[in-house]
């Protein structure tokens, strides 16, 4: 019987498990806390930006840094090294932007984070 | 993204992925390579390396093409075991290379078998002389079989009828200074003849065997950690 069980049950097992961790980016997205706090928090952003609070944008746009970071690593095993990087790259242009009060490419940068985040795997 | 972590755990995914399905695939796989199980095997490798190391494209795409290959190969299998028309199709035939002494220059044409390739394999199976040779056969994983004339095949026990008793196959019974329980109720044997026997051999315990056998005749061998070699 324990054979049995370590012949059959154990692979099938595994490889649910494999198969779980590499498709872990849906689950965790659609049910973690942390990429929760992020969809949040690029809500936020957005906001301040829409009403040029330019301070509320700046602080936003670090606390939604913090909360990816968070959220990546749940999301690193199933995702692109190159999503990540592109993620990270698109923050700090948006920083960039908030930074010298420029509404409309901060909007655009936003609008193509939110685009980003929405696609990851898919 | 902390690289190392995630090709740490895509490196297990990959290496346990391939242990079942090789396991799945059977022994076959490793003892009898035809071309195409050449060709799976690299394959298979190199998408398992991919799965592995690559972090810019994701693990799951590669696992799934991995089990592709992996579950067509074992339907192939299985459906070659069922019609031997699937098992000719995939691994192709065995070729007759000599017959008596003689060489079929045709066969070795067809399967792109040269002569010094056939020379060098009838060596390594002991056979110096081709006249010596009844019949050669080009397996499909390419070795070569050899059947001798009779005159010169090695004298068996049969041919001078002498009478032997079979030694059977031995079972280890103590593996690495562990016990194995089950191949010793197997052999028939209990734990009181074991003790009688170790300590036949100057030894006290299990543990100081790193491995002991038995066979059919109940011929034991038992190596010890302390053999002072």
């Amino acid at each position: 019987m324990k054979n049995k069980v370590a012949a059959y049950v154990l692979p099938v097992v595994m490889l649910a498990l494999f198969v779980l961790i590499m498709n872990s980016s849906n689950l965790y997205i659609a049910w973690g806390e942390a990429p929760s706090r992020v969809e949040q928090q690029m809500g936020a952003v957005e906001d301040a930006i829409e009403y040029e609070q330019w301070e509320n944008a700046a602080k936003g746009c670090e606390e939604l840094r913090a909360c990816w970071r968070q959220a990546l690593t749940g999301l690193q095993f199933s995702m692109e090294k190159d999503q990540a990087e592109l993620i990270e790259a698109k923050l700090a242009r948006l920083s960039a932007f908030i930074a010298s009060s420029d509404r409309v490419h901060a909007q655009a940068e936003i609008s193509e984070l939110r685009e980003h985040w929405n696609n990851l795997n898919r | 993204m902390n690289e190392a972590l995630v090709v740490l755990v895509r490196s297990m995914i990959a290496f346990f992925t391939l242990l079942i399905f090789a396991r799945a695939l059977g022994k076959q796989q490793l003892s009898q390579l035809t071309f195409f199980d050449y060709v799976l095997g690299i394959t298979v490798g190199s998408i398992a390396a991919t799965l592995s190391v690559d972090l810019d494209s994701r693990a799951w795409p590669h696992w799934v093409s991995l089990l592709f290959w992996a579950v067509t190969a074992l339907a192939l299998e299985r459906l070659s075991f069922r019609r031997r028309e699937v098992e000719e199709y995939m691994s192709g035939r065995p070729s007759v290379m000599i017959i008596n002494g003689q060489i079929l220059e045709k066969e070795m044409r067809s399967n792109h078998y040269a002569i010094p390739d056939l020379l060098k394999q009838l060596r390594d199976k002991g056979v110096f002389d081709i006249n010596e040779v009844a019949y050669g056969i080009l397996e499909t994983n390419g070795n070569l079989s050899v059947l001798l004339k009779p005159e010169f095949r090695p004298v068996t026990a049969g041919d001078l009828k002498l009478n032997t008793t079979s030694q059977g196959i031995n079972t280890e019974v103590i593996y690495n200074g562990v016990l194995v329980p089950e191949n010793l109720k197997k052999a028939g044997r209990d734990a009181l003849w074991l003790q009688q026997a170790l300590q036949d051999a100057g030894v006290l315990s299990p543990a100081e065997v790193f491995l002991m056998t038995i066979n059919e005749a109940g011929e034991v061998f038992i190596d010890k950690y302390k053999d002072y070699i």
